[in-house]
C-alpha cells in the first residue's frame, strides 16, 4: 500500500498540540493507522513540542515530593498495568484500523442506511458541529455532488475514488474546504467505503486560518 | 547532542530499568512545573494543571518501560503522556490514537531511510532548529496553537498588534519548513 495523499500539516501538529478537535483526531488517527510517513511526521512535531518545554516559563508545583506518586503508581490497580504490548489474535483480519473500530465496529456490522443511487451512510458520532459518518460508494458511482461551508476529511478505508483528477486509494486522506462543489466517483472495479468527518464553517474559520493558506496550500 | 538532553532519556531508563527513585524526582523536578505552565496557557486552571501533572506522572512510572529512547526524547515521551492526560481528563474519554499492536497498524518499513531520520538525529536536529528561532517567534509559535481567539489572546498578553503576532508565527513555521521539509506534507515524496 502506498500512501499518496497525507494530513495536512496544521492538522497534524493540532493533532500533537492536543488541539485538534475530537472527531478530526478521529480521522487523523485512523489515518496514522496506515501511513508510517505520517507517523514519523508526528514524532518529529512531538519533538518540538516536547523540546520546547526547555523554553517554558516554570510554574511553581504545589506537590514536590515524588514517593506519594510512587506509592501511588505503584499501589493503583490501575487499567493502566498490563496495558502495553498487549495484543489479542483476532479470528479474522479487521478492516478498520483500531481507533476507528472503537467507535463504530468493524465493516461486518455496520449498519447502513440508503441515501439513494445505492450510496449508502452510516452516522455514528455528532460532536458539537462535527459529523463522523461512514460512506459506501458502489463501484463506478457517484456520490451526489455536494457543497456546504467548512471542511470534509475522507479516509479511504476500502477500494478507492477519483475526485477531479486525482485517485485517492486505500489508506488516502482528503481534506478538502467546500469552497465548491466536488464528486467523488469510486473506482470502477470495486466499491469504496469511507470515513468522512465535516465541521461547519464557522469552526473552520477558527481552525485554520486563512493565514496560513499560502504556506500549506490548503 | 546536548549533555543536557541525553540526560534526561538516561533518568528515564534509569526509572524503568531500576526503579530509580531519584531520577524520577529529577525529572519530576525540571518538567512538571514546565508542563504545568504549557497546561495554564492551554486553559486549565492551576488546580487542574497540578492534577494532570502528577496524574502524568503516576503514568510515566508506570510505563517507564516502554520509552524507547532510538524512537522519541524522553521530553517528546513526557509531553505526549501529559497531552494525553489533559484531553482524556477533560472529555472523560479516551483520545483517538493509533494503536501501533493492532494487527492491521502499518509497520514502518525499517530500511526506509529516505522517510524518517534516526530518532537521536531528529532530536539533535529539532533542538537546533528551535534555536534558529528567534526569541520573539519562539514565543508565539508555542503559545499559539493556531487559533484565532489564541492569537488574540497573545497579542494582548505581548502587547503586540494581532498581524504582528500571526506574522511572527508565519514566519516560524516557514523556517520550520525550510530546516525540515521532509515533515511538511507538500514535501514528502
Amino acid at each position: 500500500m502506498t500512501i499518496r495523499h497525507h494530513i495536512p500539516d496544521d492538522m497534524l501538529f493540532l493533532y500533537a498540540s492536543g488541539d485538534l478537535p475530537h472527531l478530526w483526531s478521529l480521522g487523523v488517527a485512523t489515518h496514522l493507522s496506515y501511513c508510517p510517513k505520517c507517523v514519523a511526521r508526528l514524532g518529529s512535531y512531538e519533538e518540538i513540542l516536547g523540546n520546547a518545554l526547555e523554553t517554558e516559563s516554570i510554574e511553581s508545583v504545589v506537590h514536590n515530593d515524588v514517593s506519594s506518586l510512587i506509592s501511588a503508581a505503584n499501589s493503583g490497580s490501575d487499567e493502566s498495568h498490563g496495558e502495553d504490548g498487549v495484543t489479542v489474535a483476532l479470528s479474522k483480519p479487521a478492516v478498520f484500523p483500531r481507533p476507528l473500530r472503537e467507535r463504530c465496529g468493524d465493516l461486518d456490522s455496520i449498519k447502513w442506511s440508503n441515501v439513494g443511487g445505492g450510496v449508502k451512510q452510516h452516522l455514528f458520532e455528532q460532536d458539537g458541529a462535527y459529523t463522523a459518518r461512514l460512506l459506501y460508494i458502489p463501484a463506478n458511482v457517484a456520490v451526489p455532488a455536494h457543497g456546504h461551508g467548512g471542511v470534509e476529511l475522507t479516509q479511504v478505508l476500502v477500494g478507492g475514488f477519483h475526485d477531479a483528477n486525482q485517485a485517492f486509494n486505500r489508506g488516502d486522506i482528503q481534506v478538502v474546504a467546500h469552497e465548491s462543489p466536488h464528486q467523488p466517483i469510486a473506482m470502477a472495479d470495486q466499491a469504496c467505503v469511507c470515513l468522512a468527518i465535516t465541521d461547519a464553517p464557522l469552526r473552520f474559520r477558527n481552525l485554520l486560518p486563512r493565514l496560513f493558506q499560502p504556506f500549506f496550500k490548503i | 547532542m546536548t549533555p543536557q538532553a541525553d540526560a534526561w532519556s538516561d533518568l528515564l531508563t534509569r526509572v524503568a530499568t531500576d526503579k530509580d527513585a531519584a531520577a524520577f524526582q529529577a525529572l519530576y523536578d525540571h518538567f512538571a512545573p514546565r508542563l504545568k505552565s504549557r497546561l495554564m496557557r492551554n486553559g486549565a486552571s492551576p488546580g487542574a494543571a497540578e492534577d494532570v501533572v502528577q496524574e502524568a506522572f503516576i503514568k510515566i512510572w508506570r510505563k517507564a518501560s516502554s520509552f524507547d529512547p532510538s524512537k522519541a526524547s524522553a521530553a517528546a515521551w513526557i509531553f505526549t503522556i501529559a497531552r494525553n492526560m489533559h484531553i482524556d481528563s477533560i472529555r472523560k474519554s479516551a483520545r483517538p490514537e493509533p494503536d501501533l499492536n493492532d494487527p492491521s497498524f502499518v509497520q514502518q518499513p525499517h530500511e526506509d531511510a529516505g522517510t524518517a531520520f534516526d530518532a537521536q538525529e531528529r532530536a539533535v536536529l529539532i533542538r537546533q532548529v528551535i534555536k534558529t528561532l528567534p526569541d520573539a517567534q519562539q514565543t508565539v509559535l508555542f503559545r499559539s496553537y493556531f487559533d484565532e481567539e489564541t492569537h488574540n489572546e497573545i497579542a494582548e498578553s505581548l502587547k503586540l498588534p494581532i498581524g504582528t503576532v500571526k506574522s511572527r508565527i508565519r514566519l516560524a513555521l516557514q523556517k520550520l519548513h525550510d530546516l525540515m521539509p521532509q515533515y511538511f506534507k507538500d514535501d514528502l515524496s
